[in-house]
């Protein structure tokens, strides 16, 4: 007798947090295999310090264990509703230090860990400056960047949330850009590098 | 395409959305003509490769393995908390003491209600009910028709005051029915006058009662105190008439 072969179906988001309701562990273990790294990386990428990041993940986790949590699935996705409560802990975050965070020696080993990605010192630099040129920008528009350009979610994703229409998410999107793209044209203008240019057209 | 639209289209452009197919086509041409369109193009290109250099960077940040720890076992100790699993007898043993306890609740609640019940009982005669056969009785001499009420000032004020505050309780020389549930049938009385002078009702060969009204005034004829304002109100009363035809004594009500 020939032994039947399943395929295994894998539950989706809303199904594993409606068994993790009722108690069930393994839901929830799966759940947070699944959606730690948007969750970490949003709050990394908008707070620039991965302890924050790191608190910020256990806050969202935390608060859906609890069984009254407001996650409702006919209002959108698991990851939608994890990234959004993600997103009023980071601006919590941030208005209670009012200040930049910079990027710490732990973004470096997060940024460091995929040994492939990093050729060459150049690269790791033109990163990091836009990194921080992200990190500059104003809150609203550095959520747009991170989950439609870092994260890539779609318009209507990120629409949900920002709990903001589509249109919105676009406009701040462009604006982002715009921001961004003279933030590094000025920061080009002031390195070192032109400056030299610069001095030599001087003596010359 | 004017240079306007194109700046609207240049970040899906740029980040390689899906648009339009006539829209892009003409974006482009319109590119390829306007120097000024085509470098900020470039740019926004720049900007897109940069961006998702970025992301590829940190694709595979994450939260430390420490924090999957944490939160499982935070998990744990909230589930003890929310969702406590009782093994089967523990749930059988439960469900009777559930039961147990509701049994003993809803015999307290009758209990109460009882005893609550048989304090607000009348005990009290009611007005307009034959007291004759009370007084017809042989030999009768009732305790309650006394000489004279030992302090009729007193008792008609407590009476009222009773009255207002809804309350079942009783004086000696308070003959009143006081049932909250059934205010409005409820009278106070004094108790019973001897209209003969010097001597108590003789009711021995029976009576009966005749409700009568009388000018307030005639209240203060027995010791009672009238409001002047109300002496010419009317006032309920009583009387006992012998077999004679005589009043022996009387009650006023209110």
């Amino acid at each position: 007798m020939k032994p039947v072969q399943t395929m295994a179906i894998q539950p989706t988001d809303s199904e594993l947090v409606q068994t993790m309701r009722g108690g069930n562990r393994e839901s929830f273990a799966e759940l947070y295999r699944r959606r730690q790294r948007d969750v970490y990386r949003f709050a990394l990428h908008m707070t620039g310090a991965a302890d924050v990041a790191e608190d910020v993940t256990q806050e969202v986790f935390m608060m859906l264990m609890r069984k009254d949590n407001a996650f409702d699935e006919t209002k959108g996705s698991v990851k939608a509703f994890l990234l959004g409560v993600a997103r009023n802990y980071v601006l919590r975050r941030l208005r209670q230090e009012r200040s930049f965070i910079p990027i710490d020696d732990a973004m470096d080993e997060a940024a460091t860990t995929d040994a492939g990605a990093n050729d060459s010192l150049n690269q790791s630099e033109a990163i990091m400056a836009m990194h921080k040129a992200v990190l500059n920008l104003p809150a609203h528009y550095r959520e747009a960047v991170v989950l439609c350009d870092l994260q890539e979610l779609s318009y209507a994703e990120a629409a949900e949330v920002l709990g903001c229409a589509i249109g919105t998410v676009r406009s701040r999107l462009h604006r982002a850009r715009t921001m961004l793209i003279d933030k590094l044209r000025s920061a080009k203008d002031e390195s070192p590098a032109n400056q030299e240019i610069e001095s030599t057209r001087c003596f010359a | 395409m004017n240079c306007q639209r194109f700046e609207c289209l240049i970040t899906d452009i740029a980040r390689e959305q899906i648009l339009d197919a006539g829209a892009r086509e003409a974006a482009l041409r319109h590119s390829d003509g306007c120097e000024r369109c085509a470098e900020r193009l470039e740019e926004e290109r720049a900007m897109t490769t940069r961006l998702r250099a970025l992301s590829e960077n940190m694709k595979f940040a994450g939260a430390p393995p420490r924090l999957e720890m944490r939160l499982l076992a935070a998990f744990n100790e909230l589930k003890l908390f929310q969702f406590p699993a009782l093994p089967l007898e523990a749930r059988r043993h439960r469900r009777r003491y559930l039961i147990g306890a509701i049994a003993a609740g809803v015999l307290i609640v009758f209990g109460i209600s009882a005893v609550r019940w048989r304090q607000a009982a009348p005990v009290i005669r009611e007005t307009g009910t034959p007291q004759v056969a009370e007084t017809e009785a042989p030999g009768g001499n009732p305790d309650h028709l006394s000489t004279a009420p030992e302090n009729p000032k007193r008792s008609l004020a407590d009476r009222a005051g009773s009255r207002r505050k809804n309350s079942t309780k009783q004086n000696d020389g308070i003959s009143a029915k006081a049932n909250p549930t059934n205010a409005e049938n409820t009278e106070i009385a004094t108790d019973f006058i001897p209209v003969v002078y010097g001597g108590a009702a003789n009711l021995a060969e029976g009576g009966r009662m005749v409700r009568v009204e009388l000018p307030r005034s005639a209240m203060a004829s027995f010791g009672l105190p009238v409001h002047m304002d109300r002496a010419n109100e009317r006032v309920k009363a009583d009387v006992l008439v012998g077999v004679d035809g005589l009043a022996q004594a009387i009650r006023f009500v209110q």
